[in-house]
């Protein structure tokens, strides 16, 4: 019974080493690059986003991101900043180019699409480590590579909420703590989501995801992102990231 | 016939083995009979606004919503709010439901200096009076919460549940049980109504189940007590009811492995086949007790049976096949296939008489007695024969004044086309209907699918202005609620961005801007709000209004505006606009059961008339049995105009029924007065002889099918309880026309001729 109990203990222990790991993956101090948003629904014809994205962090590690947006022409000239607080809600200020006008949003929950896409706010946020509760479902291969399978489950109603996701199943690699594919369930307890990375790179020694896939399984409905022209450590002015900028 | 005859007399064993077998087989493919509620089903599928409407089913979401709606005297207190919270959250968790739009979940839109927020109403339970206070003020005064979320009584606010897309029938009332559930806990002192399309489908499709189980047995027990009273013997009483059982059994075992699934009007066809059916074997034993006092071989009473009745009971069986494939030619599915279903059934049933009950006479033991004799019934008899002889013109004007009183009664039918229709005023449902139609925007919606060819089209701020012209006019309309549209969305999101100043309550005049707002939209909310609306490519928008009415009139003078206001307004550009939705396919629903209606009957006179001209070899008397069937007709539309029972999906399928059914009495006079003729001059004496002779027949056939419908009576649904009232008259009249007005004509028709 003990031993059972023991390895049980260990099992999740070692999950959330492993997620742990994965959460605190090195990243960059600043980062510029082009961005791709391809939204192809089941039927019908794909639209595609371009934008030019840039992103720094502070002392405190806190990231603030600037997305301007180039392609297709009636938004050209839109223009995203998020500041994020360690301490408080996220400031997130839009720039319309047609009103001449940024205006602060100010708006909290996470379930939200980024951008119209299957994406959501919280898939490209990252979330609360201590939201959920992990366990090592098994190791195995995917795609050649060993990965831990973990299972990440919401700990209360307010989580699943907050996230719109109940459960989270993630292929972790073992050698460089990347997720690799993942799959989320709902409230009820239904997989109708997948996100596939397609390509990941290491730049100056940090491992990203460049291309990324999320499918959402009800409506057929894909979303993928591309990065490209990396630009990593750059230096960037700060003035990039105040709110009088946008304009 | 006689080759039947031999075959029924010879393989009695054999037939009842294969008859079993067929039972058995059948029998196994019931379970996989499926219910069906959904009234607009019924429409043909090539209907321009079905084809619309099934096009907004495919390019956007789910638009299924279960309404709930807690009432309470202080709906802002900290109490009240916490079980909105609580019962916004239970129901949430619930399988199948995509989202809720409530109190719970709303967010404000706030366009300030500072900026635009987005604010929830409750992150988490509300627990203070300033948390309370709060809400209050973010609540009032905005029009999008007043319209639908608080009552207009500002006793209640709603819960609305959406439905995930392509839930089965099965699914829905699933969903909505458990939502009952979790509401009975939640009640107390507030009072929840719980309504909504998939509820009232869910409900129709529990009654259909608890109609056949309940109503089927009762029907089968009243018509044993019927056959033993006038049988006074087990085998009279059994065998008709068994044949009735088995072809129920056939029937709806090739409904299961068919997939025709059984509706409001399909799920009678038990009922139906035990008040019509029974009829059959009736004939049948009767006659084989006389046969068999005659010839003591059973195999060759029951060959005489056969050649002597058989006809008999195939008249009365085809006519009424005739009576319900008449109603192939109605535009509604659904009727359509209650016409065949039920044909069929009748046909089988028809069969399984012929086969059946003469295998099981003659293995079965000779019976002690002959039927009985019921005296009063026989002076009744003679006294009507009496009554026409020296009477005749009354009764013909009796006929005359029906006829008038029908076409007097015709322009006061109404109708109707709506499932809430069918549940009592006093019904849980239709209170909570009613309640959430008064102080809600509204529970049946109109579609408007804006259509345009170039990508991007609705982007378009010149198509986007005729669209909000249109959708504002339609939301001013009497009985219109607010419509959910991409221009309001619009307008709200122009109107935040310039901090709320109300003259920015307007479509964007660049194509830019347009984007760029919805491109702001998209950031923060459910990427399935926006979807609701516009498709993807902005190609088509869904405006769809909430109308707090389906009184059919008004939704079809309301579409009619619409499309009156519309046309001037789209004249010239590639906008290309459809009205469709639930209250538009109502207003069709009802204009092709008018069209049915008059369709069917036709036809139905003319494939009777064939039938019973081969019959009684001679057209004329084919139209002669028809004549009293115009009566009966005429005077179910006048009971129904003055009654003020409306045509519906249901009672439009009455006067074929009348007519395939009722013709049978007709037939039955006409053939034994031709019989009577070779031997009798007298027409006086012909009509006494044959009134007595085949009176006693029509009227236990009459009283035993009438008994059998008013069964129907019980049933959960308005429209299958009119049916059954509608029958019973038209038994009745057709009873009259057969032994009253028929020899009446006849006796008019040979006075002249004598003159001449």
């Amino acid at each position: 019974m003990i031993k059972v109990m023991l390895s049980m203990f260990l099992i999740t222990q070692n999950a959330k080493d492993i997620m742990l790991k994965v959460h605190n993956r090195p990243t960059w101090k600043s980062m510029k690059s082009k961005l791709e948003l391809r939204l192809i629904p089941a039927k019908g014809r794909e639209r595609i986003y371009k934008m030019e994205s840039y992103s720094m962090k502070n002392e405190k590690d806190e990231t603030s991101m600037l997305i301007k947006f180039v392609y297709p022409g009636d938004v050209k000239g839109t223009k995203f900043l998020l500041i994020e607080h360690k301490d408080r809600e996220d400031d997130i200020w839009i720039y319309l180019p047609a009103l001449r006008k940024a205006k602060k949003i100010i708006a909290s929950g996470k379930k939200g699409a980024f951008m119209g896409s299957d994406f959501s706010n919280y898939d490209i946020g990252g979330g609360e480590f201590e939201d959920w509760d992990y366990k090592l479902l098994e190791e195995k291969e995917y795609e050649g590579k060993e990965v831990y399978v973990i299972e990440c489950t919401a700990k209360s109603r307010d989580v699943i909420k907050k996230t719109g996701y109940s459960k989270i199943i993630k292929y972790v690699l073992k050698d460089i703590s990347l997720t690799v594919y993942s799959e989320y369930y709902d409230k009820s307890g239904n997989l109708f989501k997948k996100i596939t990375t397609d390509k990941y790179e290491n730049i100056e020694g940090v491992w990203f995801e460049t291309e990324m896939t999320a499918e959402n399984l009800k409506t057929g409905h894909k979303s993928k992102f591309v990065f490209t022209e990396i630009e990593a450590n750059v230096k960037l002015p700060k003035k990039y990231f105040s709110p009088s900028y946008l304009k | 016939m006689k080759f039947l005859a031999k075959i029924v007399s010879k393989f009695a064993y054999i037939n009842l083995i294969i008859i079993l077998i067929i039972t058995v087989l059948l029998g196994y493919f019931m379970k996989d009979i499926k219910v069906q509620a959904e009234l607009e089903s019924g429409l043909p599928d090539n209907l321009p606004e079905v084809v619309a409407q099934n096009k907004v089913k495919e390019l956007f979401p789910s638009q299924d919503v279960i309404f709930i709606v807690v009432k309470s005297d202080s709906i802002f207190s900290l109490p009240y709010l916490k079980k909105i919270y609580e019962l916004t959250d239970s129901i949430l968790f619930l399988n199948g439901v995509e989202d809720i739009f409530s109190l719970a979940t709303a967010s404000k839109i706030k366009g300030e200096e500072k900026g635009i927020s987005i604010i929830p109403l409750m992150e988490n339970i509300p627990e203070t009076e300033e948390d309370m206070k709060r809400i209050k003020e973010m609540v009032l005064g905005d029009e999008i919460f007043e319209g639908m979320l608080l009552g207009k009584d500002k006793k209640s606010t709603a819960i609305l549940a959406l439905l995930e897309k392509g839930l089965s029938e099965e699914e829905k009332i699933g969903i909505y049980e458990k939502i009952l559930k979790i509401t009975k806990k939640f009640e107390n002192p507030e009072e929840i109504y719980v309504s909504g399309k998939p509820v009232i489908e869910a409900l129709i499709a529990e009654r259909v189940q608890g109609d056949i189980r309940r109503l089927f047995p009762l029907s089968i027990l009243v018509s044993m007590i019927l056959l033993f009273l006038f049988f006074g013997s087990l085998r009279g009483t059994f065998l008709p009811v068994l044949t009735v059982f088995i072809s129920t059994i056939w029937m709806m075992g090739i409904q299961g492995l068919l997939g025709i699934p059984i509706g409001m009007e399909t799920s009678l066809l038990p009922m139906l086949l035990v008040a019509i059916g029974t009829a059959y074997g009736i004939h049948l034993i009767h006659q084989f007790t006389e046969e068999i006092e005659k010839e003591e071989d059973r195999e060759k009473a029951v060959y005489n049976l056969i050649l002597k009745r058989g006809n008999a009971v195939l008249i009365a069986g085809l006519t009424t096949v005739a009576g319900f494939f008449s109603l192939v030619s109605q535009d509604i599915k659904t009727i359509k296939t209650f016409g065949i279903v039920n044909g069929f059934g009748i046909l089988v049933t028809l069969f399984l008489s012929i086969f059946l009950i003469p295998s099981f006479l003659r293995i079965l033991k000779k019976p002690k007695k002959a039927t009985r004799e019921i005296k009063p019934l026989d002076k009744f008899l003679s006294l009507s024969g009496d009554s026409v002889v020296k009477k005749y013109p009354v009764f013909l004007i009796t006929g005359l004044l029906i006829i008038i009183f029908g076409t007097l009664g015709i322009p006061k039918i109404k109708s109707e086309s709506n499932e809430i229709e069918n549940f009592s005023k006093k019904s849980n449902i239709r209170i909570s209907y009613e309640y959430i139609n008064k102080n809600y925007a509204g529970t049946t919606p109109l579609t408007l699918l804006f259509e345009t060819e170039k990508e991007d089209g609705f982007k378009n701020p010149e198509l986007l202005k005729i669209v909000d012209k249109i959708v504002e006019y339609s939301e001013n309309l009497p009985y219109a609620g607010k419509a959910r549209s991409i221009t309001g969305l619009l307008k709200r999101l122009y109107k935040s961005f310039e901090n709320d100043k109300e003259e920015f309550y307007r479509i964007p005049d660049k194509k830019e801007l347009v984007s760029q707002l919805i491109f702001l939209f998209e950031m923060s909310s459910n990427p399935e709000e926006l979807a609701r609306m516009v498709t993807s490519d902005w190609k088509k928008v869904n405006v769809t209004l909430f109308l707090k009415t389906s009184d059919t009139r008004i939704l079809s003078d309301i579409v009619k505006k619409i499309e009156e206001y519309s046309k001037n307004l789209i004249q010239g550009t590639d906008i290309k606009l459809t009205i469709t939705g639930r209250a538009r396919l109502y207003v069709m629903m009802d204009y092709l059961i008018v069209k049915g209606q008059i369709l069917s009957l036709i036809s139905a006179f003319i494939l009777v008339l064939i039938i019973t001209s081969i019959i009684l070899k001679s057209f004329k008397s084919g139209i002669l049995s028809i004549i009293p069937m115009t009566m009966v007709v005429m005077g179910n539309f006048g009971f129904m105009g003055f009654l003020g029972f409306p045509l519906t999906h249901s009672t439009s399928i009455v006067a074929s029924l009348a007519i395939g059914i009722g013709i049978d009495y007709a037939v039955h006079y006409i053939n034994r007065m031709n019989l009577l003729r070779r031997e009798i001059g007298n027409i006086n004496e012909i009509i006494r002889k044959s009134t007595l002779s085949v009176g006693r027949a029509i009227i236990f056939n009459m009283v035993s099918v009438t008994l059998g419908f008013l069964v129907l009576l019980l049933s959960s649904f308005k429209g299958v309880k009119t049916i059954s009232i509608l029958i019973a008259i038209t038994m009745i009249l057709s009873l009259f026309g057969a032994i009253f007005i028929l020899p009446s004509f006849v006796k008019l028709i040979t006075k002249k001729e004598g003159r001449k």
